[in-house]
């Protein structure tokens, strides 16, 4: 009890509480805490959707008959295609896919009923807009897909292939988008605002120069540290909550994994990025150059981490600089736990790496605060 | 001998009351409402040309909103204003305007900053430029014209705003506490540049806090409130209050005014005001012997000597002071609660001995030597960049000096430990609390944090809000009270833990006249309990508050010892000229004698001759020669500003 | 009245201050060029080298060249086998596992179907769904080439890619890279120009100097697009060095569109600025939204066909969605105007509309209460 009571009267606890209270005072903040993670989460979550589907498709079919027709709706049975537009003229056709009106042509040949029925081969002429190359690839599979299974339906000889591929979905049968993305989003939120909250809540006090002031106190300059990050720790870890309850209620994410384990190595993120935001306001003069700053840090964390694009069709240098994203490896963390939920082995290297990032960034921004303090 | 312009040769020919056949500035009934706060009520003045026109008043008062509608860059809520005959908006290509300190692009240097001003509004490049060379040579800011406005000091970057504003030649001026901030050398250039504008022709209206600056203006308004209180010439002000100023020299200042004041309200004097200072008590009272004989009388009975009592002019805060009690009653003193009992020693609380400072080739501070005693109140007086602010870091022990010697609370050693610390107020001028936060938060904060025992701290936190008068007000957001009352929170906070040493940087920038009393008055009562207390401030009257205080100059002290001591110390003579022409009389003067002893005060002149009996003579014919007519000259005693002037002028020689 | 020679001194001004901050003339022109070749380099959505581990429980010649094939690409990389396939995939190693079983070879050589178990990591959908088709495309053409196919497709598909042949993702991110930074960065920096006057207190100055509302708005616009037009000029020219960006067709739309870009990405940061009173935090959210909103409702990587019904309008209201479609046009698909008129009207009514508004916002230059 007398310890208790002791605690009270320390520096510590009256710098903790002001901390707090400025926090709660600052409509700022708790708007920033609050309202961006959210919209961040259900925008990009909702938005995010490497699907390649209702790809427009224009038709000229010099055929005109059943089979054609029939070829054509196969293209369209799925949603994969929507017929766009039907053209009677080559050179309409190309003009269309040209100017971009439609990403996808075909063009059937007159003899396309004949050849079928005469069982010999015909060669039905796709055109795909490549610009997008990746999609363009996806869109290509899909036509080789579709003639495939039309091939299989008029030709009964090749519906039963002597291999017979039985594909099993792990974790996701129903490849479900937002199990893979939301993970993501959520790495992308804690950083963009973990560091955006932390630099704002440090360059305040560098402004005010109330710094100058907690100095002539009795409070250590250990006490003026962890009294700042206590709060800021603590809010953050609100804000893995609350992505968390999104992802459960919105998403309906499966969060397989141990739940404290879960926590635990968001934990460690958030030290990440809390030192991420002091390193950040530490080395900045300005205002302007803090906005700037964090660009220049955020921008390739989020883009090495995987959270938008997969990390093995990087190029190798990229693959390895990612290796020193921590993001990386709390997203890695975030879709084992959330998805997979097997044991914590497997992402246990990239817990210890996040630990090892935190004391890194840590160390590095509080002792250029205690050197500027001084 | 000097030619004069044309206009000057009017302006010469013109008294003081022949402004206002020229009304270049009119206010009528001009009010101001924030939602429901009232910033100025109805007030009304008029303006002539060259006139310098003060509006003196504490912080939030009104000055910067009057300045804002002046200026056109915000709507009154009622009332007319005219300038030249016109809406503000309309002439603003005629008005120059200074704000508090943020006039500057600070990452632009001197020559970038004068020719925005001068492109926005319109001067071709062949008209401003030489015109902006001439004023930037008159300032002395013509070899700088590269440096960037964040590189100069706080007084030439005034001067650079000034400029700025007198590119496009305006009419009129409006100058928002132009001198906060800087030190008393550099307002002087200040307000002796603006005495040469105003004989040109351009009509000047200034805010100040601070009443040894509005003795240099021609007409002063007292603003208080949102309201006009007095209005006139600072003599005419002066009289109107039909009392004369004694100075009480003794050694125990705090028991002669603690008689003084208790003989007051008992009504058994004629004292209207008792109020003492580092070294001595003023007393003011209607007919000076009758006065004389009570100081005397009242001393006797409670066997204090008195050693010496002048007469003198009631000052401008005796005015404002008298002013301000009709419209408002004293702020209370209350007894801080105290817990500790010190006993008052006459041991050494902060000691410097050849302390030295330097940043790579830079020394700051160049071996000092010091000593302040508990109990005792000593003032740290300076120009910017003679090294104060290292100083102070120093002894309060953030900063570890490069050489030499201190002692700290009767330690040497370790003077940053957090034991050492707790023992140690702090109070800087803009710092100290957090201004998101409310009141009450802010000095729970700070009893926490100094580890004032829990028990203690409801008590000492009623201390403080009774004292500013606060009480029910505490939930308020700290950022939201002006200034002044900001200030006075600040120290409170500051001395909750009763510490034994007490820095103070600058502590009363924008307290009104009233408040700073309370102030000193609180100093003063910890300095009786027995704290040693160190204050810094730009402003010279209220160093008459300290024991004794030291003038730094370039990181030595140049000067030591009591208010009294030094002006005693001064060599030479200040006289006092009435003539016909102010400006012409300086300018004259200043060809004979360095700049720094020739100063303009309203419709006066200020000189300063080390041989006066010799001088004078030559003085009369100078300004013979120049047929400028003296109406009157008298020797008066030298300020602690003239003091200070004179002691930095001479040692930079 | 609007003076020219007063947004002329405005807009001098201006550029005088943003020279002066060494480190933010710094950033203002690497940071651009970073992200683009940040995007240039690391964004590639075609999946490649997956981690794939075969369990061949029959060890065959036969087997083993179909294991062969499904490595002949480069989509797939081999890995060692774990405990079991499940295992395999729980640790995350692999991201599929392909399970041949004992009697494979005996089977095919009788003629009689046999059943290859995959087994694909979900987690990442995008790469499931592409392991299932590389995989059934590969022991399709595996099957052909054996000529274990008992006759011939009568259909064949003659697929022609268009505009970009190679399939270089670059082609395709790097001019969406342009619309991204070229959002970013020149908003950012007008906003801050703005709101710092307000914090320190020169707007004041501003108010008192009888300049317009137009005029001081116009400076700071012409200021931070000439800035903005370097900063194009490098990322631009860098790319074309370095990922051998090449005009499909005249410049013009290009050239054109680009100038009403950057107006309104500069006329954004105006308007944020004008808005917000003094909260360093109000600029960055805006730089974020403003990154998130060019990145990812643009169009640039996913497509915006996808999206929700809400969000698919708001991508309309975009400007980047646009500038995305003259960039491309002009470095991949190269129609021209024909293709792409409409493009510069649309980002010009948005420049138009945000800075009516931001002056609306600053039209009475005078202190509010």
């Amino acid at each position: 009890m007398i310890l208790i009571s002791r605690f009270f009267e320390t520096p510590f606890w009256s710098l903790l509480i002001k901390e707090i209270q400025q926090i709660l005072s600052s409509k700022q903040i708790i708007f920033l805490l609050i309202f961006p993670p959210t919209m961040q989460l259900l925008i990009l979550g909702f938005a995010l959707n490497p699907n390649v589907t209702e790809i427009s498709l224009g038709v000229l079919d010099y055929s005109q008959s059943k089979q054609s027709r029939e070829l054509v709706s196969s293209f369209t049975k799925n949603q994969i295609f929507q017929v766009k537009a039907y053209s009677i003229k080559e050179k309409s056709l190309v003009k269309k896919v040209r100017t971009g009106q439609v990403k996808t042509g075909i063009i059937i040949p007159t003899d396309f009923r004949k050849k079928i029925l005469e069982n010999q081969t015909t060669n039905v002429q796709v055109l795909i807009d490549a610009v997008d190359a990746n999609t363009a690839q996806i869109a290509k599979g899909y036509v080789q897909q579709i003639i495939r299974n039309y091939n299989k339906e008029i030709n009964v000889a090749l519906s039963q292939p002597l291999i017979n591929l039985k594909v099993n979905f792990l974790y996701n049968p129903g490849l479900i988008s937002s199990w893979f993305f939301v993970p993501g989003v959520m790495g992308l939120v804690f950083t963009l605002t973990g560091s955006l909250v932390s630099s704002v809540t440090i360059i305040r006090e560098k402004d005010f120069g109330t710094l100058e002031q907690l100095l002539m106190t009795p409070a250590s300059a250990w006490e003026i540290l962890a009294a700042k990050i206590t709060p800021l720790f603590i809010l953050l870890m609100g804000d893995v909550l609350l992505a968390s309850t999104i992802a459960w209620l919105v998403f309906n994410l499966p969060f397989r994994g141990n739940l404290a384990w879960f926590l635990l190595f968001s934990s460690f993120y958030i030290f990440v990025v809390i030192g991420l935001g002091m390193l950040l306001a530490t080395i900045s003069k300005t205002k302007q150059q803090v906005v700037l700053l964090s660009f220049f840090f955020n921008v390739p964390i989020i883009q090495l981490s995987g959270a938008v694009a997969p990390i093995e069709s990087m190029p190798p240098f990229f693959q390895l600089l990612s290796l020193l994203d921590p993001m990386r490896h709390f997203i890695a963390i975030a879709r084992h736990m959330i998805v997979k939920g097997s044991s914590i082995e497997p992402i246990l290297l990239n817990a210890i790496i996040l630990v090892i990032f935190a004391s890194i960034l840590l160390g590095v921004s509080i002792n250029r605060f205690r050197s500027q303090l001084n | 001998m000097p030619k004069l312009s044309s206009t000057q040769n009017q302006l010469i020919k013109k008294n003081t009351a022949s402004f206002f056949s020229s009304p270049i500035l009119q206010v009528e009934g001009l009010s101001k409402q924030y939602g429901n706060v009232t910033a100025i009520n109805g007030i009304n003045f008029t303006v002539g040309q060259g006139e310098i026109f003060g509006l003196i008043g504490p912080d939030g008062a009104g000055k910067t909103t009057t300045f804002h509608i002046l200026a056109g860059v915000m709507e009154a809520t009622s009332g007319r204003v005219e300038v030249l005959g016109k809406l503000p908006q309309q002439v603003q290509l005629q008005i120059g305007y200074l704000t508090q300190k943020f006039s500057l692009y600070s990452d632009l240097s001197v020559a970038e900053n004068i020719a925005y001003n001068a492109r926005v509004r319109r001067l071709p490049e062949n008209q401003f430029q030489p015109h902006a060379q001439a004023l930037l040579q008159q300032v002395g800011l013509a070899d700088f014209q590269n440096r960037l406005a964040e590189q100069l000091s706080g007084g030439m970057k005034q001067k650079l705003a000034l400029c700025c504003a007198l590119v496009s030649q305006p009419k009129v001026l409006l100058l928002d506490e132009p001198t906060t901030g800087v030190d008393p050398v550099s307002r002087r250039e200040f307000w002796d540049l603006l005495a040469s504008v105003a004989a040109q022709g351009v009509t000047i209206v200034t805010a100040t806090p601070y009443l040894d600056e509005a003795e240099r203006c021609h007409r002063i308004a007292l603003i208080y409130k949102g309201e006009i209180q007095q209005m006139g010439t600072p003599s005419q002000l002066r009289d109107s209050l039909g009392l004369a100023r004694l100075e009480l020299r003794c050694d125990d200042v705090f028991q002669a005014e603690t008689v003084l004041t208790e003989a007051m309200s008992q009504g058994e004097t004629t004292f209207c005001d008792v109020q003492s200072f580092g070294d001595r008590v003023d007393v003011l009272t209607p007919d000076q012997e009758i006065g004389k004989q009570q100081i005397h009388q009242h001393l006797k009975n409670h066997s204090i000597a008195a050693e010496t009592i002048d007469v003198n002019d009631p000052t401008l805060e005796n005015v404002f002071v008298s002013s301000l009690r009709t419209s408002q009653s004293d702020p209370p003193f209350i007894p801080f609660p105290r817990d500790r009992y010190r006993k008052t020693e006459a041991e050494i609380a902060i000691g410097a001995y050849n302390l030295q400072k330097s940043f790579g080739n830079f020394q700051a501070v160049k071996g000092i030597d010091l000593e302040i005693k508990y109990g005792e109140i000593y003032g740290l007086l300076g120009a910017n960049g003679a090294g104060k602010t290292t100083m102070i870091k120093m002894l309060c022990g953030l900063l570890p000096p490069s050489d030499g010697e201190m002692t700290l609370a009767g330690k040497t050693e370790n003077l940053h430990s957090s034991q050492i610390r707790s023992r140690i107020g702090y109070m800087s001028q803009k710092f100290t609390l957090y201004d998101d936060l409310t009141i009450l938060q802010n000095l729970r904060f700070y009893c926490g944090v100094y580890g004032v025992p829990s028990k203690l701290r409801s008590k000492k936190i009623e201390w403080v809000l009774k004292t500013c008068g606060l009480e029910g007000k505490e939930n308020t957001l700290t950022g939201k009270l002006p200034g002044g009352w900001k200030q006075r929170v600040a120290f409170g906070a500051s001395v909750m833990h009763e510490p034994e040493i007490l820095f103070l940087d600058e502590p009363t920038s924008g307290v009104d006249p009233l408040g700073r009393r309370q102030f000193w008055r609180l100093i003063r009562d910890f300095a009786q309990q027995g704290t040693a207390i160190l204050v810094t401030t730009h402003y010279l009257e209220e160093a008459e508050n300290c024991n004794r205080m030291g003038f730094m100059v370039a990181g030595e002290v140049v000067a030591q010892g009591s208010p009294t001591q030094i002006k005693a110390e001064q060599p030479g003579q200040l006289i006092e000229l009435k003539t016909n022409h102010a400006q012409a009389a300086a300018n004259c003067l200043k060809e004979a004698f360095a700049s720094w002893r020739v100063a303009i005060f309203g419709d006066a002149v200020h000189l300063v001759l080390d041989n006066a009996e010799q001088q004078w003579p030559q003085v009369e014919q100078r300004l013979e020669q120049a047929s400028i007519e003296i109406y009157s000259h008298r020797w008066i005693p030298f300020s602690l500003e003239d003091a200070f002037i004179g002691i930095v002028q001479r040692s930079k020689n | 009245m609007i003076m020219l020679s007063r947004i002329i001194a405005q807009c001098r001004k201006e550029l005088a201050q943003f020279k002066r901050d060494r480190v933010t003339v710094a950033l203002a022109f690497l940071l651009p060029l970073g992200v683009m070749l940040i995007y240039g380099f690391a964004i590639r959505l075609e999946a490649q080298n997956l981690p794939l581990s075969i369990y061949d429980y029959d060890n065959s010649p036969l087997s083993r060249s179909y294991a062969a094939r499904l490595f002949a690409t480069n989509q797939f990389v081999p890995v060692a086998r774990g405990d079991s396939p499940t295992a395999t995939l729980d640790s995350g190693s692999a991201i599929a596992s392909v399970v041949i079983p004992p009697d494979f070879s005996r089977q095919i050589k009788a003629k009689k179907s046999v059943d290859v178990q995959v087994l694909v990591d979900g987690t990442d959908v995008n790469n499931a769904r592409i392991v299932e088709n590389s995989i059934r495309a590969t022991t399709n053409f595996f099957l052909q080439s054996r000529q274990l196919q008992s006759s011939q497709p009568t259909v064949q598909a003659d697929v022609r890619l268009w505009f970009n042949p190679g399939g270089e993702e670059s082609l395709y991110i790097v001019p969406g890279a342009f619309a991204l930074v070229l959002w970013i960065f020149p908003s950012m920096l007008s906003a801050i120009s703005i709101v710092r006057e307000k914090e320190l207190g020169t707007i004041l100055q501003v108010y008192a100097s009888n300049l317009t509302a137009w005029e001081w708005l116009l400076g700071k616009v012409f200021a931070y697009v000439s800035v903005a037009i370097g900063e194009t000029l490098i990322v631009m020219g860098v790319a074309a060095l370095v990922f051998g960006l090449r005009f499909a067709t005249e410049p013009t739309p290009l050239i054109a569109g680009t100038l009403v870009y950057l107006f309104t990405s500069v006329c954004f940061g105006v308007f944020v600025g004008s808005r917000s009173s003094n909260q360093n935090a109000a600029v960055q959210g805006t730089a974020i939204a403003g990154f998130i909103s060019a990145f990812l409702l643009s169009g640039f990587i996913y497509r915006t066909e996808n999206f929700p019904a809400i969000l698919s309008l708001l991508s309309r209201i975009i400007p980047a969605r646009y500038y995305l479609l003259i960039t491309r046009d002009a470095f991949v698909r190269g129609t021209g105007w024909p293709g792409v008129w409409h493009a510069p009207l649309i980002i010009g009514a948005i420049a138009l509309l945000l800075f009516f508004a931001s002056s609306k916002v600053m039209s009475k230059m005078r202190l509010k209460d």
